[in-house]
């Protein structure tokens, strides 16, 4: 598991949001360096900062202490106020997602462009 | 206070602790060479400094007389005769003192022989009284005429006088500290030549000296003080030259020599503060800066054969090789007469035979001598030596610090043998192993620290495994515990076969599965998992097991209401945020109507009697996310309706995730075809099934997550 800040993303209306690619499994043994590794990101996104996009299209499995790492995180960012989104899921990970109805947690998109675009508005 | 003295030998501290030992010892070294014995009155800084430098002059001292002691001198042709007057002398003559004409005779008898000189080690203060004017003197008045004959002969003193004269003669004295009747300020002593600064501030003084009568001081060639200074009772070193009342005066031997080879004088060669040598005639002798000699003695008994008694000289029967051209010495050895004294060879011996031993040694040229610059070799090599020893612990052992001691003792045999130079061996005896030992017990006391500290981390990191063992056991006592058992339901049922199984992983306890009746008809289960491990996720899954069951029991109401009735009062309590995804189904066992809600947890499957298996997804407006992750959902109910034959599998994704040591994942796509081509009946032999395949594919590994597996078989009775 590791995480990588990948360039900015400008939307459409010139706004731009962070990108961080996630690659690797997120299961029992790896969930608390994926929640240490997203930590700093997520202390930055809050209001009026830059939405936080994190691409997923690296990541091959996820279980439900991952989820937990994500819900934490959606829920922090929420409390300040910040934007935040996942993008590009695999099919594992989409499944995972599906069974657990994680979409009624995170916002959910195909592409880090079209996270972009929808959360710089 | 034991505190400070080990933070004194810590590893820090070890090595300045060894330095400043060795500048201690070093320092007090020097002071103990420090010559304070020529100083008239000590005063209380010199006393203390002698005080603390005695064990290192001590030591040296034995260890300059164990040079003796091993090597003894060797004298190789004597050039003195000592006559001594002996036990039997004594024994002929007469009882001591004889009268003075005798030992005129006695002179008269050695001096036919031609002696190069003879010197007299008898003092002879007063006038004696056995000459014919005193004996004149004690006559009854009747015996006048005699008294008067006797008056007319010369007295014993004038017929010694007489001798004296008529060889070349020395008269030796004592030098006294104090007055007494005997003692005198000063004698006829011969002025010594001095080149350089005047030495009477270094050399010995003695205030008083008892000398022989000024007739018999006027008669002979020359006079000498026979004065030795003790050190510890022993003798170690002879003064050329010492001062009586402020007057420098010359010791026996070197006034012998001036007096056979006929010279002047006696000369000193002297620098600030010391007396280098002293010579005479074509002899120079280096001498100690007080004009002292180390004496290198030799056995007493390799002088026997220079020694002939005084009673055999008189009666005509000495060898006269014995004393034609030799340096004669009269002297007492008598028992009880003689004044004896220790040698560095531990020998008690005359007085007499010390200064021939003297004698011997200046012709030998076998002086002993320790110039300043052994001194200094000494310390420049100790620092040196030291200092390198405690830079290169722990790296220095016995050994070298033997070597190092072993190789000085060797140096200074040699130096003693072939250059007759004295080396001070003992100060590093004393010093290095002190150093050594310092180091020893700082090291020693260090890794005794280490190990303790050591001993403490060890402990703590066991307390702390025992800790985290102690939470993992009572997390899988909780997870485990509370799990019920099939016999509870299935007691004589026949409507429905259930089996369950559960292996936790090793620090995980997240899982969970339950099943009850909730009345006659109505069988209730659920299969969870919490999002997190260890003993939290322990206590959420009883938690949730626990509340599941009492709403279940207690509300009659379909599962998605339960679901969402469980999700408000878990949201409530949860601390550590966690959530738990959970199915939980309600199967009237009779109808075979089936009544389930899905939150956020795989579906269950659903192997039909024919084989067929398929997934029981939820519809759109059933099922929600895992409990605990929204405040509030309004979870929604999914209803089926089995078949006879029709088996529920319900599992948690450690049965799809666990991995083969490669790393591949078991997969849905497995299990489903395991269920599928499941040949064994029951539930308990599709449990078992699963759990083979599953084994086979994980091969030995441990696993990651924890496995549960739940099947329930519907098989009504036929109507």
């Amino acid at each position: 598991m590791q995480i990588i800040e990948s360039p900015a993303l400008s939307a459409p209306n010139g706004k731009s949001a962070r990108v961080i690619v996630v690659s690797g499994r997120i299961d029992q043994s790896t969930a608390d360096l994926f929640d240490k590794a997203l930590k700093p990101f997520l202390d930055t996104c809050r209001n009026g900062e830059a939405p936080l996009i994190i691409d997923f299209s690296g990541v091959d499995y996820i279980s439900s202490v991952g989820l937990r790492v994500l819900m934490l995180a959606s829920r922090q960012v929420k409390s300040q106020s910040g934007r935040i989104a996942i993008a590009a899921l695999t099919p594992v990970v989409a499944e995972v997602f599906q069974i657990s109805r994680f979409n009624l947690v995170f916002q959910v998109f195909a592409t880090p462009d079209a996270a972009a675009a929808a959360l710089s508005v | 206070m034991l505190e400070h003295l080990q933070r004194l030998f810590t590893f820090g501290a070890g090595r300045p602790l060894a330095m400043a030992l060795l500048a201690v010892l070093i320092g007090l070294n020097v002071v103990s060479e420090h010559d304070i014995a020529s100083a008239d009155a000590p005063g209380i800084a010199d006393t203390a400094l002698r005080v603390v430098g005695s064990p290192f002059r001590e030591t040296r001292q034995w260890w300059f007389d164990g040079y003796q002691l091993i090597s003894p001198r060797q004298p190789a042709h004597s050039p003195v005769t000592i006559v001594e007057i002996d036990e039997a002398s004594l024994h002929e003559i007469g009882q001591w003192p004889w009268p003075r004409n005798r030992m005129a005779k006695l002179i008269d008898v050695i001096g036919a022989h031609t002696p190069a000189a003879v010197g007299l080690d008898i003092y002879m203060p007063e006038a004696d009284g056995t000459s014919p004017g005193k004996v004149a003197d004690n006559l009854p008045p009747e015996q006048g005429t005699l008294a008067a004959q006797l008056r007319r002969l010369p007295s014993h003193d004038e017929q010694l006088a007489a001798a004296l004269r008529r060889v070349p003669s020395v008269l030796g004295a004592a030098g006294f500290d104090f007055q007494s009747i005997s003692t005198s300020a000063g004698m006829r002593t011969r002025p010594l030549v001095v080149k350089g600064p005047d030495p009477l501030s270094v050399v010995r003084r003695y205030p008083w000296v008892l000398a022989s009568l000024p007739e018999l001081q006027a008669a002979a060639a020359g006079q000498a003080l026979l004065s030795v200074d003790l050190s510890e009772n022993i003798v170690r070193r002879i003064p050329l030259v010492v001062s009586i009342n402020d007057q420098l005066t010359s010791g026996l031997a070197m006034e012998m020599l001036r007096v056979a080879t006929n010279s002047s004088a006696i000369e000193l060669l002297t620098s600030p503060q010391s007396i280098d040598h002293v010579t005479v005639a074509d002899l120079t002798v280096p001498t100690q800066p007080n004009g002292d000699i180390w004496l290198h003695f030799a056995r007493e008994q390799a002088g026997v054969g220079r020694t002939v008694s005084a009673a055999k000289v008189l009666a005509g029967q000495a060898d006269p090789d014995l004393l034609t051209g030799k340096l004669v010495l009269i002297g007492l050895t008598g028992y009880g007469l003689a004044d004896r004294r220790v040698t560095a060879l531990r020998e008690n011996v005359p007085g007499i035979e010390i200064q021939a031993q003297v004698i011997e040694s200046l012709f030998e040229g076998r002086v002993l001598t320790r110039p300043w610059w052994i001194k200094t070799s000494e310390m420049l090599a100790l620092v040196l030596f030291g200092a390198f020893f405690v830079y290169v612990v722990p790296r220095a052992s016995a050994w070298l610090m033997l070597g190092f001691l072993g190789v000085s003792t060797g140096v200074g045999h040699w130096a003693f043998l072939d250059h007759a130079l004295l080396v001070d061996g003992a100060a590093a005896v004393l010093t290095l192993p002190l150093v050594f030992g310092s180091l020893m017990v700082s090291s020693t006391i260090e890794v005794r620290q280490r190990n303790r500290t050591l001993a403490a981390e060890q402990q703590q990191l066991k307390d702390q495994a025992l800790v985290v063992a102690g939470e993992l056991s009572a997390a899988r006592r909780i997870q485990l515990g509370s799990l019920p058992r099939p016999e509870k339901v299935l007691n004589g049922e026949t409507r429905f076969g259930l089996a369950a199984f559960m292996e936790p992983a090793r620090d995980v306890g997240g899982d969970l599965y339950d099943f009850f009746m909730i009345d006659e008809r109505r069988l209730c289960f659920i299969v969870g998992d919490v999002s997190g491990k260890g003993l939290p996720a322990s206590l959420f899954m009883a938690v949730t097991k626990t509340l599941t069951q009492t709403i279940a029991r207690h509300v009659d109401a379909p599962p998605g209401r339960i679901a969402e009735l469980a999700n408000e009062a878990l949201v409530a309590e949860n601390p550590e945020n966690l959530f738990v995804t959970v199915v939980l189904g309600i199967l009237d066992v009779n109808s075979g109507a089936l009544a389930l809600v899905n939150a956020g947890h795989d579906a269950p499957l659903r192997r039909r009697a024919t084989g067929e298996v398929d997934h029981l997804e939820s519809p759109p407006d059933a099922g929600g996310p895992p409990l605990c992750m929204m405040d509030a959902f309004p979870y929604g109910t999914q209803y089926e309706q089995l078949q006879p034959g029709d088996t529920l599998c319900l599992i948690t994704d450690g049965v799809t995730e666990a991995m083969s040591p490669g790393g591949a994942i078991y997969g849905s796509e497995r299990m489903f075809g395991v269920i599928a081509q499941s040949a064994t009946p029951g539930a308990q032999g599709l449990i078992d099934e699963l759990r083979a395949d599953v084994a086979v594919h994980v091969a030995g590994a441990e696993p990651s997550d924890d496995m549960t597996l739940l099947v329930i078989q519907w098989t009504p009775p036929v109507s």
